[in-house]
C-alpha cells in the first residue's frame, strides 16, 4: 500500500479538481495501483468529499456577489429553492453542480437576473416557436436572446420560419402559436 | 485455444465482488462513462458477471506477469439501459486469475475497443 500523490484530475464536470492523497494498494513489481472494493471505496469517497468542497467554494463565492445584486429571499423564489435553503448551503449543505452552476451563471452576469425573471414570467408559447422573440422585443435577434430552445412535436415547423420573421399579423400569429402549445 | 482462466472462476470472483481495477489510465477511462468509481465498479462487476464463451477472444502469453485472457463483450439491451450506457456498447476486456487465498481476479485493461474484435463468437466492431 502508498499513499497516492495529492493533484489534480479530470471528475465529473471539473476537469482539475484537487483530489488529497489516499491510501492504495500498488503493484510491487510494476508500481501499478489496484482498486480492490475498499481502494475504490476510499478513492470514491475522497473524490466525492473534493468534490463537493469544490461546488460548495463555487457556490459560496457566487452567492457573496449575488447578495449585493438581489435580496437572498428573492433569489431562493426566481431558483424555486424553499426558504432559507440558501442559508443552509451557506452553513455547510451539500449543494448541487446544477445549481452551482445556475448561481455560477447569475454572479458571473448580475444583468441575467432579470433576464431570467422575464423568461419565467413569458407565455408559454414562446418557448414553443423555432425562433422566438419576448413580447416588446424588436424584431431583430439580440445576442441575448438567442438560447437555445428545444423544438417539441408541437412546434411552429408547420409555418416555415421565412413566414413566421415576415408575418406583420401578429394577432394572427399569436393565436395559432397558442393553438399548438396547448 | 482456451482460456487460461476458467470462465466460471472468473464470473465467480466478480459476483463476489473480488476483483482489482488496474491502473490510473483505466480508471479515468471509465469515468468518461459514470459519474463514480463506484458505478464503473458496478458496472465491470456486472459485465464479467455475464460473460460466455462467445465473447472469449484468446489467451496473450510471452507478457510478463502473464497469461492474460481477452474477451470482446456486446452489452445486453437491459444492463445498457440499466447503466445508462447509450451508445458504447463493445468493450474490451484483458484479465488474469491469481490464486491466493480466495482466487482474486485482475482487470488489466476494461476499455472501449480500438479495433475489431474477432471473439469467438463473432466479430464485433468499436
Amino acid at each position: 500500500m502508498r499513499r497516492s500523490e495529492p493533484g489534480t484530475r479530470a471528475y465529473r464536470n471539473m476537469e482539475r479538481l484537487p483530489v488529497p492523497s489516499v491510501e492504495l494498494p500498488v503493484c510491487s513489481q510494476c508500481g501499478e495501483e489496484w482498486l480492490d472494493k475498499e481502494a475504490t471505496e476510499r478513492l470514491h469517497d475522497a473524490l466525492e468529499g473534493a468534490y463537493a468542497k469544490a461546488l460548495h467554494k463555487r457556490a459560496e463565492w457566487a452567492l457573496d456577489l449575488l447578495q449585493k445584486a438581489i435580496p437572498q429571499r428573492e433569489l431562493e423564489r426566481l431558483l424555486g429553492l424553499s426558504v432559507g435553503y440558501l442559508s443552509k448551503l451557506r452553513a455547510g449543505k451539500k449543494t448541487s453542480a446544477s445549481l452551482t452552476a445556475a448561481l455560477l451563471l447569475l454572479a458571473k452576469d448580475t444583468s441575467r437576473i432579470q433576464e431570467l425573471r422575464e423568461l419565467f414570467d413569458a407565455p408559454g408559447w414562446v418557448f414553443c416557436a423555432k425562433h422566438y422573440k419576448m413580447p416588446n422585443e424588436p424584431s431583430v435577434e439580440t445576442p441575448s436572446m438567442q438560447l437555445p430552445v428545444p423544438t417539441a412535436e408541437f412546434s411552429v415547423s408547420a409555418i416555415p420560419v421565412v413566414a413566421v420573421e415576415a408575418n406583420d399579423n401578429t394577432e394572427e400569429l399569436v393565436v395559432r402559436l397558442e393553438a399548438t402549445a396547448a | 485455444m482456451e482460456p487460461a482462466y476458467p470462465l466460471d472462476d472468473v464470473r465467480h470472483a466478480a459476483e463476489l465482488d473480488n476483483f482489482l481495477l488496474g491502473g490510473r489510465r483505466a480508471r479515468d477511462h471509465l469515468l468518461q462513462f459514470f459519474d463514480t468509481l463506484l458505478e464503473a465498479r458496478a458496472f465491470v462487476r456486472e459485465v464479467a458477471m455475464g460473460l460466455t464463451e462467445d465473447d472469449f477472444i484468446q489467451q496473450v502469453k510471452g507478457m510478463e506477469g502473464g497469461p492474460f485472457d481477452e474477451y470482446g463483450v456486446v452489452l445486453h439491451e437491459e444492463v445498457a439501459q440499466r447503466f445508462g450506457i447509450v451508445n458504447e456498447r463493445t468493450w474490451y476486456i484483458k484479465l488474469k486469475l491469481e490464486k491466493s487465498a480466495g482466487r482474486e481476479l485482475f482487470f488489466l485493461s476494461f476499455h472501449r475497443p480500438e479495433r475489431r474484435l474477432a471473439r469467438r463468437g463473432g466479430p464485433i466492431d468499436p
